[in-house]
């Protein structure tokens, strides 16, 4: 073991450093991807803001799950058009008329319809008539809502409403569409029903599906096929509608799926990468520069000093870590804006460094009396350049791994606290979403991608710098038994 | 003698961390204000109540403000608000030496009571007794598996444990707690999601301690399975590396049978070094218990510090990370008087 250019060829010998270092690549990619993607105040703008998640169903699970069910989940689609398809005359009167095409591929009903209509330019006093149509690809017809937009009286003409924010529409619960439907069930299918009937069978069933007379009760199956939704305007030749979206509610969102708020927690889980990522190896680095700078110090300097930092460490490093981890976040987060997680850092570094002064210590004290550093003492060298270029050397393979074993700790001390509600709330972490997860009743109701994923992932943190740490042990032992 | 003095040493140094730890969280409640709010919301608290009893007996308005800010002087005096934080801590620190943790703001025991002393020593046993069976099991298996992989090191059976005591050090106990209520609770409906007892628990002394039995599987085996990954491995190479001494080769050559080599020869030289990890390991699961304890609405210890970080107690957890910490320290200490017993050679070093 005397070739010290070799030690990475020791190193990747192992399997397990293969896949640590595969693994570590992989987190250090997708971190990078992340910051370059995602805003830095994220956490604040986007993933703390309600309304921008306020179209998305809650609580439904990834898209994914339909490949272990012969079913094809209703997945969740957003369309809009800002553009003119056609205008048509109805009647004797002329409407623009925009279209959306929506494709039913599905075993079964989107959860709910929303219509969200933004910056309608009205030109007369008296306003506009608009009406959403849908062609179903059996080629009935249905009204869904028809409703009339007027300027506010006064108001300068021509005027653009809803510029700033969406008209929102939400079909599923609009009692004025009952009727409507009933209309429509009488006239195609001849089958009688009540508003409060069709309300309660739910308007999706009966817009994408097709009746089926079962013990006198109707039973609804999805109508597979496309679907044409056309909102018709007419008022002045000139009103237009900027922005016509429709929102098809899925029961599966997206890779992860979404918790209470609707939010996207593939998102979530995505910054959790550089989050963790720098939470581990910031904490590990800091902790094991003072930890090792303290240790060679007191181990090479002896005496007096070598006394008072041998008794605060021993202090330290019988220290209960968590509970004073859980006192500190707790006194922090008492505190209005304080930068949470910096203080998390600061407190994972105050009680981790004593552990590793202890050990690089011991193993400077041997070096101390070696013949190398006797030969540059005798030169004239001075401590400083002792400490640094002779004695630290010899025990960087070993402060280098204690650095790595370290950051999983760090890493899953901060999850510990996020799901004890002491995070930053500032910045989504995957703790912090396992803690709304179970705050969230997940456990109790099986939303499984809630809570799994963001712990598989904080797993497969940890055991990255675990596989490491372990694949630098063949690395680190031999010089140590050389000693 | 020497014994007693190696106690006396290692008792001192576990005070002097009491003491650090006692003294950094009052200073840490001290310079951030946090004492000063904390007080102040309990002189308001009294002085309300005060001026409702008192408010017949007066009929001046002005002469009642009088008495009544008089009282709240007075108050603020026998809290010490009058003084900066630093002059309190020696009393402080003097106060919760006694035990006299004073009362919570929010939270009470089962009997009723808001002593902070009252609600925090009927925790205790029931979180010792969960860390303590877990420490037991831990111990079993841990010695066990240590012994039967010790026997052929370097086996395929030896490398798949000590990549699973690898990969368990990176579980966080708690996301398994959950993991697990998900499997045998949600899906298998075999076991309950958590508390200690049922709905309306048998009376008779046996039916209910089965039944707590049946609640305490899942967390027991949670910090089974979070902590035996790392002692199986560390008892396996320790009795490894005990196996590999010059007298065990000795008691071989001399043909003494191999259980009994085992048994007296490697086991008992080893159960030191065991203990030690196994100390460390207490130690550890201690901090998984306040998790674990919280997943599973165990009403121990840990539970309670999740009850007082969401009902922002500050009194409660001031207590409770010195209790966490008296604990700890009474555990350890307990721990260096049964290695003088398992291995006298201790105090003579």
């Amino acid at each position: 073991m005397s070739e010290r250019q070799s030690w990475f060829k020791i190193f990747i010998r192992s399997g397990v450093a293969k896949a640590g270092l595969a693994l570590l690549l992989a987190i250090v990619i997708i971190s990078l991807y992340t910051l370059a993607t995602y805003p830095l105040d994220y956490g604040i703008r986007i993933w703390n803001n309600p309304r921008i998640w306020a179209d998305n169903p809650q609580l439904v699970p990834p898209e994914w799950v339909d490949t272990f069910t012969d079913r094809v989940m209703v997945k969740h689609i957003v369309l809009s058009t800002k553009k003119v398809d056609r205008t048509e005359n109805v009647l004797g009167i002329s409407y623009k008329v925009y279209e959306i095409k929506y494709n039913l591929v599905y075993d079964g009903f989107p959860k709910y319809l929303i219509m969200k209509l933004a910056n309608i330019t009205l030109h007369d006093e008296k306003g506009a008539v608009l009406f959403l149509n849908v062609t179903r690809p059996d080629d009935k017809k249905i009204t869904i809502i028809l409703f009339t937009e007027s300027p506010p009286a006064g108001s300068k003409l021509p005027i653009s409403l809803y510029s700033k924010d969406y008209k929102i529409m939400f079909l599923s619960r609009d009692i004025n569409i009952a009727p409507n439907l009933c209309f429509y069930l009488i006239n195609y299918y001849n089958i009688s029903m009540d508003p409060d009937d069709v309300r309660s069978i739910g308007y999706e069933k009966i817009i994408f599906g097709v009746p089926r007379l079962e013990n006198n009760s109707y039973v609804w199956e999805p109508l597979k096929g496309k679907y044409k939704f056309s909102l018709y305007i007419t008022g002045n030749p000139k009103d237009s509608v900027g922005e016509f979206k429709m929102i098809f509610g899925g029961e599966v969102y997206g890779f992860m799926g979404t918790d209470d708020l609707g939010r996207d927690l593939a998102q979530g889980l995505l910054f959790g990468f550089p989050v963790a990522l720098a939470i581990g190896v910031v904490t590990s680095v800091i902790t094991t520069a003072i930890g090792t700078a303290l240790g060679i110090i007191s181990g090479y300097k002896g005496g007096k000093i070598d006394e008072i930092v041998q008794r605060v460490s021993d202090i330290v490093n019988n220290f209960p870590v968590l509970p004073l981890l859980i006192l500190i976040s707790f006194v922090v987060s008492r505190i209005p804006n304080f930068p949470r997680l910096l203080a998390i850092i600061g407190a994972l570094v105050a009680f981790g460094w004593a552990g590793l002064t202890i050990l690089v210590r011991s193993m400077v004290l041997s070096l101390r009396s070696s013949a190398f550093v006797e030969a540059a003492k005798a030169i004239g060298a001075s401590d400083r350049m002792i400490m640094f270029k002779h004695i630290f050397p010899n025990i960087a393979p070993f402060v280098f791994a204690q650095m790595i074993f370290f950051t999983p700790s760090a890493i899953l001390a901060e999850a510990a606290l996020s799901f004890l509600g002491l995070g930053d709330p500032t910045i989504p972490t995957w703790g912090q979403i396992i803690q709304q997860g179970f705050e969230g009743g997940a456990v109790f109701n099986g939303y499984w991608w809630w809570i799994l994923p963001p712990g598989i992932l904080i797993i497969i943190a940890a055991v990255t710098f675990v596989f490491i740490a372990l694949g630098m042990e063949p690395v680190v032992n031999p010089k140590l038994q050389e000693r | 003698m020497r014994a007693l003095r190696y106690l006396l040493i290692k008792g001192v140094s576990l005070i002097v961390v009491l003491f650090a730890v006692l003294i950094l969280t009052a200073v840490l409640f001290g310079a951030t204000g946090l004492s000063d709010k904390v007080l102040r919301a309990m002189v308001n608290e009294e002085v309300r109540a005060i001026s409702q009893s008192l408010a017949q007996q007066f009929t001046d308005p002005e002469e009642f403000q009088h008495a009544i800010e008089e009282i709240k002087t007075q108050l603020e005096i026998s809290y010490g608000l009058d003084k900066p934080w630093y002059m309190r801590l020696p009393d402080l620190v003097r106060r919760i030496i006694m035990l006299d943790l004073g009362n919570s703001k929010c939270i009470y025991s089962f009997s009723g009571s808001t002593k902070i002393a009252d609600i925090i020593i009927e925790r205790i046993p029931i979180t010792v007794m969960l860390v303590t069976t877990a420490t037991i099991l831990v111990f079993i298996i841990g010695l066990v598996f240590g012994v039967w992989l010790s026997t052929k090191p370097g086996s395929l059976r030896d490398r798949v444990v000590s990549l699973y005591a690898a990969v368990s050090y990176a579980f966080p106990t708690w996301w398994l707690a959950m993991l697990l209520i998900l499997i045998f609770a949600f899906y298998a409906k075999l076991l309950p999601y958590g508390g200690m007892l049922s709905e309306n628990p048998p009376k008779e002394f046996f039916p209910r301690l089965l039944d707590m039995m049946y609640h305490a599987i899942l967390p027991v085996l949670t910090l089974v399975i979070a902590l035996s990954g790392s002692q199986i491995y560390i008892f396996r190479s320790i009795l490894v590396s005990t196996a590999q001494e010059d007298f065990v080769t000795v008691a071989r050559a001399k043909g003494l049978p191999e259980n009994l080599v085992m048994r007296r020869y490697i086991i008992r030289p080893s159960l030191h070094p065991i203990l030690t990890n196994l100390v460390l390991g207490l130690a550890g699961s201690i901090a998984g218990a306040i998790l674990t304890e919280t997943v599973f609405n165990w009403p121990g210890l840990g539970r309670l510090y999740y009850e007082a970080i969401l009902s922002v107690d500050e009194p409660l957890i001031l207590a409770l990370t010195y209790v966490t910490t008296l604990v700890y320290v009474v555990a350890r200490f307990v721990l260096e008087i049964l290695y003088i017993l398992v291995d006298p050679r201790v105090g003579y070093e």
